[in-house]
C-alpha cells in the first residue's frame, strides 16, 4: 500500500514539475471563447513497465529472481468534445510479474498478466500535455506451468493515472510519451510504465 | 490554477485509501521469575480448581465487572500444552496465559487482546500463598467465593505491564446439564479480525480452544484433482492468502499446485480436510465439527472422510460429533442421494421439514430469525439439537443465551460466547 502511494506521489510530483515548467515557458495565451470542434482520438503504443507493489512469495521454493519488468501495451479511444474534460475507454495488456520455482526435481513458472478495461477522463493541463485518470477493472490471468498447465482468471477493480506529452507529426498524427501508473487495487497489484504512443485524430 | 486543482483532486481521490490495521503480538517471554528453572507446571487439580467466574476489582473500566477463567490444552507431538484463558465482560477482551508455580506462588504469563480494536499487550498475574495459592496447590483444593485473588498488571504493546489488574473468585462456571457448543467460525475466527494465525488452518484449529471454543466450523471445497481442502471464498484472493500470482477459482488448481505456491496470510499451507480432522481428533479436545460444504457436488467423498474420523475418534475414546453442513437445496439434494444419508450425521440450515427429511442431527437457522423458541422446542421434541449462526454482536450473544434455548452458537468471537455462557446462571 505504501509503495503504491510513493509511486503515485512520484507521478503527481512529476506532473506538478512538468506543469509548472511548461506554464512558465509557455507564451501561448489560450482563448476560452474559441469554439473547439469535437474529435475522436486513438492512442496506441507500448513500452516498459515495472511492478511496484510489494511481492515476496514465502513459499520458499523460488529459484532465481522474480521478474518485475515487462512490456506493456495501451489502446485508448478518447472523445474530445468542445470543452476541456474528455472521456474515453482504455484497454491494453501487461505482465505484472513472473517467477520460476523448483520443488525437488519439478520446476515451473508463474505469470500474472492483466488486461485493463477502464473509463478514462483526460484534461489538457498545458499545451500538448494531458493528464489521464481512469477507473474500471483489470482482468487478471494466471498462467501456471507446474504439475500441468493452468490458465485461471479473475478481475480486480482498479484505476490508472497518466501524464503524456504529445508532439504533433502531421494534422492527424502525433507521437506521445506517457508515464502511467496502473493500479489493480482490489488485488493490490500496481505498476509504473513509460510508453510511446501513436496518437491518431480519427475525425474532426 | 485549474490544472493544480485537478491534480490536487486526483491526489485526494487516489490517496484516500483504507487504512491498514495491524495487531502486533506482544512478546511476553522475558519474565525472569516465570522462566526460572525451578518454576514448575501446574497439576490438574490446581488447574481445574482455578476455573470459575471472578469479580474484577481493578481495571473494571477497561475490562468490565467480571472475567471467566477456563483452562484448555492441545497436544503437540508427545507434549501437552496448557493455557489459561480469561474472557472479560467488555469489548470482547480476553487474555491467554501459561501457568507455573514457583516457591508456592502461582504465576500466569501471557497476553491480552480486545477484539473490537487492535489493542493488545502483555499480561502477568500472580496468586500469592495467602491469596489462594496454598489452597490451590494442595492435593484437594476447596474453593469458595473470595478464596482466590489474582493480582497482576498488564501493558500496551511490548511495554512492560504497569497497569494493575485484580480479580477475585466468585462462583463456579455455568455447568448446565444440557451440553452447549461454542462453535468457532472458520476454525477459530476470521483472518480479517487480525488473529495471529489464519482462518481455516490447522494452526487455527490448535489455537481456537484458547478462545473458549468447544467446536469448530470449517469450509470444505475440492481441488481440481478432487482433494477436499479448507478454504472459505470461491476464489483465491489476498484476503485469505499471500500474494503468489495464482488467481481465480480454487477449483482450477490441483492440490500439488496449491500446496507448492499458496500460503495463507500467516504463512500456513491450505490444509486438507484430513489434516484438519486429524488435528481435531489427535491434538485437541474439541467435541464438535461442522463441515460447511462450500461446493455443489457429490457429498460422498466428504461422508467417507467423516466416517473414517468418527471411527478414529471413537477408537481414541473421544466424544466427537462431525456433521456435514447442508446450507442450501443443492447440497441437500446431493446429501439425500447418499445411500445411507439417514445414518450420516448432518446439520441442516434449511427448514424444520428439511431437517426431518434429511434426518439431520442439528437444525441451524441464521440469527436474524430470532430466538424462535417454539421452533427450537419442536426440534428438541424430535430429539434433535438447534444451533444458531453467526452471532458476533455481544448484545445479541447475551440475548440469545439469556432468552433462547439453542444448544450451540456459531461465532467469529467464541470468547464472547464463552463469557456469556459461563456467567449465565
Amino acid at each position: 500500500m505504501y509503495t503504491s502511494k510513493r509511486v503515485f506521489l512520484a507521478v503527481v510530483l512529476l506532473a506538478f514539475i512538468v506543469v509548472n515548467k511548461l506554464n512558465a515557458q509557455s507564451n501561448v495565451k489560450t482563448n476560452s471563447n474559441v469554439k473547439r470542434k469535437p474529435t475522436l482520438l486513438i492512442y496506441t503504443g507500448g513500452g516498459l513497465a515495472g511492478y511496484t507493489s510489494t511481492f515476496n512469495p514465502t513459499a520458499g521454493i523460488l529459484n532465481g529472481k522474480i521478474s518485475k519488468i515487462s512490456g506493456v501495451g495501451t489502446f485508448r479511444l478518447m472523445w474530445h468534445p468542445g470543452y476541456r474534460l474528455r472521456l474515453g475507454i482504455e484497454t491494453g495488456y501487461t505482465n505484472f510479474y513472473s517467477y520460476k520455482v523448483k520443488n525437488g526435481n519439478v520446476s515451473g513458472t508463474v505469470n500474472l498478466t492483466a488486461i485493463p478495461l477502464l473509463i478514462v477522463w483526460s484534461m489538457p493541463i498545458v499545451k500538448r500535455v494531458n493528464i489521464f485518470a481512469g477507473i474500471g477493472s483489470y482482468w487478471l490471468t494466471t498462467h501456471l506451468n507446474y504439475d500441468g498447465n493452468v490458465k485461471s482468471k479473475t478481475f480486480s477493480l482498479g484505476s490508472n493515472i497518466a501524464l503524456s506529452y504529445t508532439q504533433p507529426l502531421s494534422k492527424t498524427l502525433g507521437l506521445a510519451a506517457e508515464v502511467k501508473w496502473m493500479n489493480a487495487f482490489e488485488t493490490k497489484d500496481n505498476l509504473l510504465s513509460l510508453q510511446a504512443l501513436l496518437v491518431w485524430k480519427v475525425f474532426k | 490554477m485549474k490544472s493544480i486543482i485537478t491534480i490536487f483532486f486526483l491526489s485526494c481521490m487516489f490517496l484516500s485509501c483504507k487504512k491498514t490495521f495491524e495487531v502486533i503480538m506482544p512478546d511476553s517471554g522475558n519474565w525472569n521469575l516465570f522462566n526460572a528453572p525451578a518454576a514448575q507446571r501446574l497439576n490438574f487439580a490446581t488447574r481445574s480448581a482455578m476455573e470459575g467466574v471472578y469479580n474484577m476489582t481493578k481495571s473494571t473500566d477497561f475490562f468490565g465487572a467480571m472475567v471467566v477463567i477456563k483452562w484448555n490444552y492441545i497436544i503437540k507431538e508427545s507434549d501437552t500444552s496448557f493455557h489459561i484463558s480469561g474472557f472479560f465482560e467488555k469489548d470482547i477482551a480476553y487474555f491467554i496465559c501459561e501457568g507455573k508455580q514457583l516457591n508456592g506462588i502461582i504465576l500466569l504469563n501471557g497476553y491480552w487482546r480486545k477484539m473490537v480494536s487492535t489493542e493488545t499487550g502483555i499480561m502477568r498475574l500472580t496468586i500469592n500463598p495467602q491469596e489462594g495459592a496454598i489452597n490451590l496447590l494442595s492435593s484437594n483444593p476447596i474453593i469458595t467465593s473470595g478464596s482466590i485473588t489474582i493480582n497482576g498488571a498488564f501493558g500496551n504493546g511490548h511495554a512492560d505491564p504497569q497497569i494493575p489488574i485484580s480479580f477475585t473468585y466468585n462462583r463456579k462456571l455455568n455447568n448446565s446439564p444440557t451440553p452447549f457448543q461454542i462453535v468457532a467460525h472458520r476454525s477459530g475466527g476470521r483472518t480479517s479480525d487480525l488473529l495471529p494465525v489464519s482462518e481455516n488452518s490447522v494452526e487455527m484449529i490448535l489455537k481456537t480452544p484458547e478462545f473458549g471454543s468447544t467446536g469448530i466450523e470449517i469450509d470444505v471445497r475440492f481441488t481440481k484433482d478432487g482433494v477436499p481442502i479448507l478454504y472459505h471464498d470461491n476464489k483465491l484472493n489476498i484476503r485469505e492468502i499471500q500474494k503468489c500470482g495464482l488467481v481465480g477459482p480454487i477449483e482450477n488448481y490441483t492440490y500439488e499446485q496449491l500446496s507448492t505456491f499458496v500460503r495463507l496470510i500467516h504463512g500456513e499451507k491450505i490444509p486438507t480436510l484430513r489434516e484438519a480432522l486429524n488435528a481435531v481428533v489427535y491434538q485437541t479436545d474439541l467435541s464438535f465439527v461442522w463441515l460447511d460444504t462450500k461446493y455443489v457436488g457429490s457429498i460422498a467423498p466428504v461422508a467417507a472422510i467423516q466416517e473414517e474420523f468418527l471411527q478414529k475418534a471413537a477408537a481414541k475414546g473421544r466424544k466427537l460429533d462431525i456433521l456435514i453442513g447442508l446450507p442450501g437445496k443443492d447440497q441437500l439434494t446431493q446429501f439425500l442421494a447418499l445411500p445411507n444419508f439417514s445414518n450420516t450425521p448432518s446439520l441442516c440450515e434449511l427448514s424444520v421439514k428439511d431437517v426431518e427429511k434429511s434426518n439431520a442431527k442439528v437444525w441451524a437457522p441464521r440469527f436474524t430469525e430470532g430466538t424462535q423458541n417454539d421452533q427450537v422446542a419442536n426440534i428438541h421434541a424430535l430429539n434433535k439439537k438447534a444451533f444458531v449462526w453467526t452471532l458476533d454482536v455481544p448484545e445479541f450473544v447475551t440475548s440469545f443465551i439469556n432468552n433462547g434455548h439453542f444448544d450451540g452458537i456459531l461465532s467469529n468471537f467464541p470468547s464472547c460466547v464463552a463469557y456469556n455462557y459461563y456467567v449465565h446462571q
